[in-house]
């Protein structure tokens, strides 16, 4: 994976100048960077340091404050556009899974495709059968989320996401909310995907998976970005004495 | 399925037989016997609200003996309370006072008249033209003998009563509809028989109607509301054996006086030997006989109309009250409408139903004719779209914001995350809530007799005026309202569950 330092031109997310503040809060103060197709950011720091909503940022879940966020090359935060149109190429996967309780595991994948009229329902119901099969829980289909674990809850939850074809998937901290012997299947899932040259930003504390996966990390800390470098100098060299201090906790 | 439906067969008849025991429950106070007017002084005097009677009775009240004046909305109840000795007398209207004492042989009337009065037509004061004309018209029927018939038919003696009741003439009636306002329980002057309003003045106005080439149309309602019909307009005359006072010729105007009575003071015989019949017997009087229990039935069939279109006003407007407060609430939008909303909620939960009900009947719709049974859905239908909109809105609301962002992260806009996401969701929640609002507004109609409807509570009590028994009546009003609020319950707790099945 070491060819992934070299940036190309592809340029998908810009993120420029982003400040949030919620009240007197200031969350994220100066966010500048610029995400690639076919890149996988991870983004670690501590607790409340503004990661996830940074990448909350990104699909307008939180309306920045000044700023702006650029996805292929378009102003996002300008109220003109049309941000649900935008969102139907972002795909999201959450800590809390949020799956539709009162949906089947198919109708939950199902759901947008078809609302959204991207597909017709026998072609969003292939689609799901499709996803289900590829991560390997087709025989759930017609089963409700409370009737699965929560590693196949958050499985799910990405095929959801994956139903829309997204251009780039963001994930919250998709294995926090999980028992220690989900994480790894949750893990893997994301593993293929980056395989599968789907650009993904990660907001994680598997520090493991950053460092094997990610083509690039940030440490977001006191609301900017303090460092980013390729997996393997971020982890063996890193320059930042809060980020230094912050991998002596957490490796 | 078979054990849970004997389970609510066996709660339905425990609570029956609790309120059976409640009801029948003695009611026990300081009986005082009254044997002339002097003893009034100290005593309980029941009254109708608003008659003279009331009026004369309110002098003896907050005296230095403690006389207590219990204010009944109709004269019949004033005396099923001193057949049970909840009162010691009762101060009506002659005519009234012979009718109730006949009906009921543990009564009498003290020979000691309590005042003499005049009856006449109230009319309101800017309509001269209409009092004129009905003045002559009652003139004319002095002068031609009908009215000594129509009053020898109800009022005269055991020989010349029921003997010419008036038949009202087969005319051509070209000058419109005069809308009288009574109270249906006064005998002889208004009263039902057969499911027909009859009387005296019943009559009487029939006759003058006759003579104008009006037609008639009688609403029925409770007395101390009908001045007030008359003034806002509901109604052009009121004719209910109303006596002519100063306090009231302030407010309304009336035709000349048609007849005197005299106020009566009825009390309890305690020469009687106590009176019953056997169970069989007063099943009979009460729902039997004239079919009686035609009343319940008509009445019914209005309670579970204006329940029925009340609960689609409710949800419709109660969602999209809802509806209007969460975007508010989440996006910051629709600042007016939201403000309409709470001012609308704020109004509609901060005054019983009664007095909306009384307001929209009395003051919105002054001055329209319209139906009762549609104002009754009006009132019923908005107040319940205020709780509706609570209900709904806290369901909304308790549904994890985690779905709300899944939706829209997905692309759905904010509408359709609500109406594919959250709503549904939502709805699932707030069933019982929902459940209880339309039982509870089923109970509440019991109130639509304010407005001189017939529902079943006011059919329950119709039958109360013409028997004098509360047991029976009120008992089959309850046991009837008690079945409909299981079956709804039960109706609520299938589609619960079955809702609920979608989950596991």
């Amino acid at each position: 994976m070491s060819d992934n330092q070299n940036f190309n031109n592809n340029v998908l997310i810009e993120v420029k100048d982003l400040h949030k503040a919620f009240g007197d809060h200031e969350v994220l103060k100066g966010i500048n960077t610029t995400i690639s197709k076919g890149e996988v950011v991870a983004i670690i720091g501590p607790s409340g340091c503004g990661k996830s909503t940074f990448l909350r940022s990104l699909n307008m879940l939180e309306v920045p404050t000044s700023g702006s966020v650029l996805f292929e090359g378009v102003d996002i935060t300008d109220k003109s556009v049309d941000i649900n149109k935008t969102r139907q190429k972002i795909g999201m996967v959450f800590q809390q899974f949020n799956l539709f309780p009162n949906m089947t595991v198919k109708e939950n994948i199902m759901l947008a495709p078809v609302k959204l009229q991207i597909m017709g329902s026998e072609d969003a119901e292939a689609k799901a059968e499709e996803l289900l099969a590829r991560i390997g829980l087709a025989d759930k289909a017609e089963m409700y989320p409370d009737q699965l674990s929560g590693g196949q809850k958050q499985r799910i939850a990405i095929a959801r996401s994956l139903a829309m074809n997204p251009d780039v998937m963001l994930f919250d901290e998709p294995t926090s909310a999980l028992d220690p012997e989900m994480v790894g299947e949750v893990l893997s899932l994301m593993k293929d995907l980056a395989k599968s040259g789907m650009t993904m930003v990660v907001v994680t504390h598997e520090m493991g998976f950053a460092r094997e996966v990610a083509s690039r990390v940030l440490f977001i800390n006191d609301g900017t970005i303090q460092e980013e470098n390729a997996p393997e100098a971020f982890f063996a060299d890193p320059k930042n004495p809060r980020l230094k201090d912050f991998l002596s906790k957490v490796l | 399925m078979k054990k849970k439906k004997t389970g609510i067969m066996q709660k339905g008849i425990v609570l029956v037989m609790c309120l059976v025991a409640l009801l029948s429950l003695a009611s026990c106070g300081s009986y005082k016997e009254v044997r002339s007017v002097d003893d009034l002084e100290g005593s309980r005097i029941g009254v109708q609200l608003g008659t003279t009677g009331d009026t004369y009775a309110s002098d003896y009240e907050g005296d230095d003996a403690g006389t207590v004046i219990e204010r009944y909305n109709k004269g019949n109840d004033a005396v099923q309370a001193l057949k049970q000795k909840k009162i010691d007398a009762v101060i009506i209207d002659e005519q009234p006072a012979l009718a109730f004492v006949e009906k009921n042989k543990d009564l009498k009337i003290l020979d000691e008249e309590f005042a003499v009065e005049d009856y006449a037509i109230c009319i309101s004061k800017n309509n001269t033209e209409l009092k004129k004309k009905i003045n002559s018209a009652l003139a004319e029927l002095k002068a031609d003998g009908t009215f000594d018939s129509i009053a020898a038919n109800y009022t005269g003696n055991d020989d010349e009563k029921g003997k010419t009741p008036y038949v009202a003439k087969n005319i051509e009636r070209p000058n419109g509809t005069l809308v009288a306002a009574t109270n249906a329980a006064f005998k002889p002057y208004e009263y039902y028989d057969n499911g027909k309003m009859t009387g005296f003045d019943v009559d009487m106005i029939q006759a003058v109607c006759d003579i104008l080439g009006m037609n008639l149309k009688m609403e029925d309602m409770e007395f101390d509301s009908i001045i007030a019909a008359v003034q806002s307009g509901k109604a052009d005359v009121g004719v209910a054996g109303i006596t002519v006072t100063e306090d009231r010729l302030k407010n309304i105007d009336f035709t000349d006086s048609y007849t005197t009575s005299k106020q009566m003071i009825i009390v309890k015989d305690p020469d009687a030997a106590s009176v019953g019949g056997s169970i069989s017997e007063k099943f009979n009087d009460n729902f039997v006989k004239d079919s009686r229990w035609e009343y319940l039935i008509k009445g019914l069939g209005n309670t579970l109309l204006i329940t029925l279109f009340a609960i689609i006003i409710g949800i419709v407007l109660g969602f999209l009250i809802a509806i209007v407060r969460t975007n508010h609430d989440k996006n910051g939008g629709l600042t007016i409408l939201n403000a309409i909303c709470k001012v609308y909620l704020t109004i509609v939960r901060g005054t019983p139903v009664m007095v909306q009900l009384l307001i929209i009947y009395y003051v919105i719709f002054a001055s329209v004719n319209t139906s009762k049974i549609l104002v009754a859905v009006i009132a019923f239908g908005l107040n319940s779209a205020a709780y509706v909109a609570e209900v709904v809105r806290s369901g909304i609301m308790a549904v994890d914001n985690g779905q709300f962002e899944a939706g829209r992260s997905l692309g759905l806009n904010y509408s359709q995350t609500m109406k594919s996401i959250i709503l549904p969701q939502a709805v699932k929640n707030i069933l019982p809530a929902l459940g209880n609002e339309f039982i509870s507004l089923l109970k509440e109609t019991s109130i639509s007799g304010y407005i001189g409807l017939m529902d079943l509570t006011k059919g329950g009590d119709i039958i109360r005026s013409i028997t004098y028994e509360p047991f029976m009546p009120l008992i089959a009003v309850a046991i009837i309202y008690l079945v409909i609020v299981m079956i709804l319950s039960y109706g609520v707790g299938r589609l619960e569950r079955r809702l609920k099945k979608n989950e596991r």
